[in-house]
């Protein structure tokens, strides 16, 4: 790891880059698989219920609606329509790298210059595609999502944490973001925008969108007939 | 199914007659495949002492063809035994011995050689005197690969067998609660008469065979529905499912189950049963070894079955959960609403001018906001797929890309290093290959916009270890002027934008972090509230809007700088400036020249 040309403030810069980027994949990966999949351990990602005098966490804001509690947030999700999340793009910034202190880290050195790495906060960034309603089928929207991440306190991982063998929440999430970025093909038909001639234009558009959107369809379809894809397969 | 039943007796007998005193030909009829002989898995060095197993073979016409044959069978049986040695030259000896009597001719082979004769029974042989002749093999471990065999030999017991299933089932359902008993089947006197289900061989044909029976009667899912809602398979010392796991394929809608009074040990012995019974709203399971040996099971049951309601007399889940699990799945729709938390105004300051300085001077915009601690990080997602799917406008992304972080896509953790950008001076050099744009006014519908409260920043100060900021998140759509490549056109980009917000710097405000994230125009839909539009937004400043349109971006910027300056309408500003001939100092001398004259309308109101 030791690279000649870097000083060793940026050494210690780039390790602990490479972890948070560790930490966004491996938990986007859980995350996201967790809404599509195991909505029951949607709590188990966000930090205990904390109230304070200027803000409490979770701050969960979903499509402009806000949660202050997981359990809360996970009874909304789970009245939603089956969500696919497709990431597109990730990137993540350290916030806070003395986010918890240092008496905190189990066998840490004690020092408030060292363990950053599993002490810092991490703001996450996603945008990608949701596939609505039925798998292969259903219309996909683009959405965009934050997150800011805190150390477990209760699970803190090893020095130099990799995520190997999945993501055991060593981080969770304190703050969140969600928002529909841009509306399904096969939807914008369906939404009001201001009236006009522009507007018109755009719904014809959106009709021919529609078409194409059909022949998605035909593709899903012949997937079934391969016998790829079985319709309803894995519902109640 | 009775049938299946009936071909494995006939398989029993069929090696009875044969005066093999093994017993695990029973598997052998009951599996398609042949299990390899016993003796095959432990090595034996004797070869002398040991027992060869005798093989017929019949098909055959003419006796002076013997050798041939033997020869025939040895050089296809090498090729398929995994034991003989086959360097080409001679077929090993694989038949040790044969004799001829009548028209059979019997072969002495080793046991472990069985499976590779079994594999070629029914081979042709073909002599130049006598033609083709199908050579048939019977023996122990041979399987018969003639369906005749199987069905001429079917048993003479069969109708005695399905009468007293028949019986069975008549005498254990109870029409009135709709209730299958099958608990005790072995306690049953006929079914313990008949010598069924007191062994483990005998119970792994009984309940298959039972619940064929019942498939014939009882034929289509809404009429099994309608018939059997309960099930008891109470005290029957199952020490698994693995017996009567059939009934989760014959009867997958009945409401309750007692599995109690059996010896299942951990859930693990049921698990065959997880996604079964979709709908069991009542399980009884108490009397079994696991309420000790795993103390907590109920939750695991529990989340197997969605619609459990009861499990052993306790309510383990109310009527509002399960209603709950019929409820029309909600569409998540526009959000009306931005969500800003932003009471002291300090991001909606921020924004308004970090939009403007962004199009304008952004180094200076940097040095305003941005400190050695700042982080900056931008990525490109070039695939974006969902909304508008192909219809994404497909402008290039060549300046951007060198700087794109998108961890999905760039892999090398130098490289990612690299491009994440941390301090002043790497911020503005960033900033500063990027192209010129221009955002549109912040009033407008074109942004969607969110703030909310940020705990747990970084204090320069030192004093705290952690304060509180706010996260800033921006989505909405700009133009750039695209020259890479010669190119020369104004090009339309959609971004989804993310500050992290804290206290400090000049300003008093700074960015600690900042993610930018591009990707191609698709519309605004997503939050273009359905009603209302005017309500939505929060509009920090107050613009006016209708930028007339076929400006350079420069231009636009310019009749911007003077609508803030003179508060003249935009319109206003760009005729101003067109007299000006897009000097600002020829516009400012015009502006000062006529404002006496203008309209009040030519200016804004507010």
């Amino acid at each position: 790891m030791a690279d000649a040309q870097f000083t060793p403030e940026e050494q210690a810069e780039y390790s602990l880059d490479i972890t948070a980027c560790a930490v966004a994949e491996a938990f986007t990966d859980a995350y996201y698989y967790a809404l599509e999949k195991e909505r029951a351990d949607i709590p188990s990602f966000y930090c205990p219920k904390l109230v304070s005098t200027d803000n409490t966490v979770p701050f969960i804001a979903w499509n402009g609606e806000v949660f202050h509690d997981a359990v809360e947030f996970q009874t909304h999700y789970e009245s939603l329509i089956h969500t696919h999340f497709d990431v597109e793009g990730l990137d993540c910034n350290i916030i806070n790298r003395k986010f918890l202190p240092p008496s905190d880290v189990e066998a840490g050195t004690g020092n408030d210059n060292q363990d950053f790495d599993r002490r810092m906060s991490i703001a996450v960034t996603v945008m990608g595609s949701v596939r609505l309603e039925e798998p292969l089928k259903g219309p996909i929207r683009e959405f965009s999502e934050n997150f800011v991440l805190v150390p477990n306190k209760d699970k803190l991982p090893k020095p130099r944490p990799t995520f190997e063998k999945g993501w055991h929440r060593e981080w969770v999430i304190q703050t969140q973001n969600f928002r529909f970025t841009e509306w399904g093909a096969s939807e914008v038909g369906g939404v009001k925008t201001e009236a006009g001639k522009a507007d018109t234009k755009m719904e014809t558009n959106g009709e021919k969108r529609n078409q194409f959107q059909g022949r998605n369809k035909g593709i899903a379809s012949q997937f079934a007939a391969a016998g790829l894809f079985v319709k309803g397969k894995g519902k109640a | 199914m009775p049938a299946s039943a009936a071909r494995r007796g006939g398989g029993i007998r069929k090696h009875q007659h044969q005066r093999r005193d093994r017993d695990g030909d029973l598997l052998m009829g009951a599996t398609p495949r042949v299990s390899t002989p016993r003796a095959s898995q432990k090595p034996q060095h004797s070869n002398s002492s040991r027992t060869m197993t005798e093989l017929r073979v019949t098909g055959w016409t003419d006796e002076t063809d013997i050798p041939k044959i033997t020869q025939f069978l040895e050089r296809h049986a090498a090729k398929r035994s995994p034991s003989a040695k086959t360097g080409g030259g001679l077929a090993p000896n694989m038949v040790k011995s044969s004799r001829v009597a009548g028209d059979v001719l019997t072969i002495k082979v080793r046991p472990e050689d069985v499976p590779a004769f079994n594999k070629i029974n029914g081979f042709s042989f073909t002599s130049a005197t006598n033609g083709t002749q199908k050579l048939v093999i019977a023996g122990l471990g041979i399987r018969s690969r003639s369906p005749n065999d199987t069905t001429t030999t079917q048993s003479s017991e069969t109708p005695s067998t399905v009468a007293l299933l028949e019986g069975f089932l008549d005498r254990r359902y109870d029409a009135t609660s709709k209730l299958l008993n099958l608990s005790k089947i072995a306690e049953d006197e006929q079914v313990s008469a008949a010598g069924m289900f007191n062994s483990s061989s005998t119970q792994s044909k009984f309940f298959p065979a039972l619940m064929a029976i019942l498939n014939r009667r009882v034929k289509t899912a809404t009429e099994k529905r309608d018939t059997f809602v309960s099930v008891t398979l109470s005290d029957n010392n199952l020490p698994n499912l693995g017996v009567v796991k059939d009934l989760g394929f014959t009867l997958p809608q009945i409401k309750n189950l007692d599995l109690s009074g059996n010896k299942f040990e951990s859930t693990k012995d049921i698990i065959t049963w997880k996604h079964k019974f979709r709908s069991l709203e009542h399980l009884i399971l108490s009397g079994n070894p696991l309420e000790s040996l795993q103390p907590g099971y109920e939750q695991e049951i529990v989340g197997w079955y969605p619609r459990l309601r009861i499990l052993n007399g306790q309510v383990v889940r109310t009527d509002a959960q399960i209603a709950k699990l019929d409820a029309p799945k909600q569409k998540p729709i526009p959000s009306s609403q931005n969500l800003w938390l932003d009471d002291a105004k300090i991001a909606e300051n921020f924004l308004v001018d970090f939009m403007q300085g962004f199009d304008n001077d952004r180094s200076a915009l940097a040095q305003k906001y941005y400190d050695q601690d700042s982080t900056f990080t931008m990525s490109v997602n070039a695939r974006a797929k969902g909304g508008a799917g192909n219809q994404h406008d497909k402008t290039p992304w060549d300046s951007y890309l060198p700087q794109s972080r998108n961890l999905k896509f760039i892999n090398s953790k130098r490289t990612r290093f690299s491009r994440k950008y941390r301090g002043l001076q790497d911020i503005q050099k960033a900033w500063s290959t990027l192209p010129p744009t221009r955002h549109p006014a912040l009033n407008t519908n074109k942004y969607s916009m969110d703030c909310q409260p940020q705990p747990g920043l970084p204090d320069p100060s030192g004093q705290y270890s952690g304060v509180t900021g706010l996260m800033l998140i921006v989505h909405g759509e700009y133009e750039e002027h695209r020259t890479a490549k010669g190119a020369n056109e104004i090009v339309r980009r959609a971004f989804d934008r993310t500050f992290v917000l804290g206290p400090g710097g000049p300003s008093g405000v700074r960015v600690v972090s900042d993610m930018c994230c591009f990707r191609a125009a698709g519309g605004v839909a997503a939050w273009v509230p359905q009603e209302l539009p005017e309500n939505a937004s929060p509009p920090p400043q107050s613009q006016p809007t209708g930028v007339p349109v076929g400006l350079t971006p420069e231009q636009e910027a310019m009749v911007m700088h003077v609508h803030e300056a003179t508060r003249l309408t935009l319109e206003m500003a760009t005729q101003c400036l067109q007299a000006g001939n897009w000097d600002l100092e020829a516009a400012a001398q015009i502006f000062n020249q006529q404002k006496d004259n203008l309209p009040p309308d030519a200016f804004i109101t507010a």
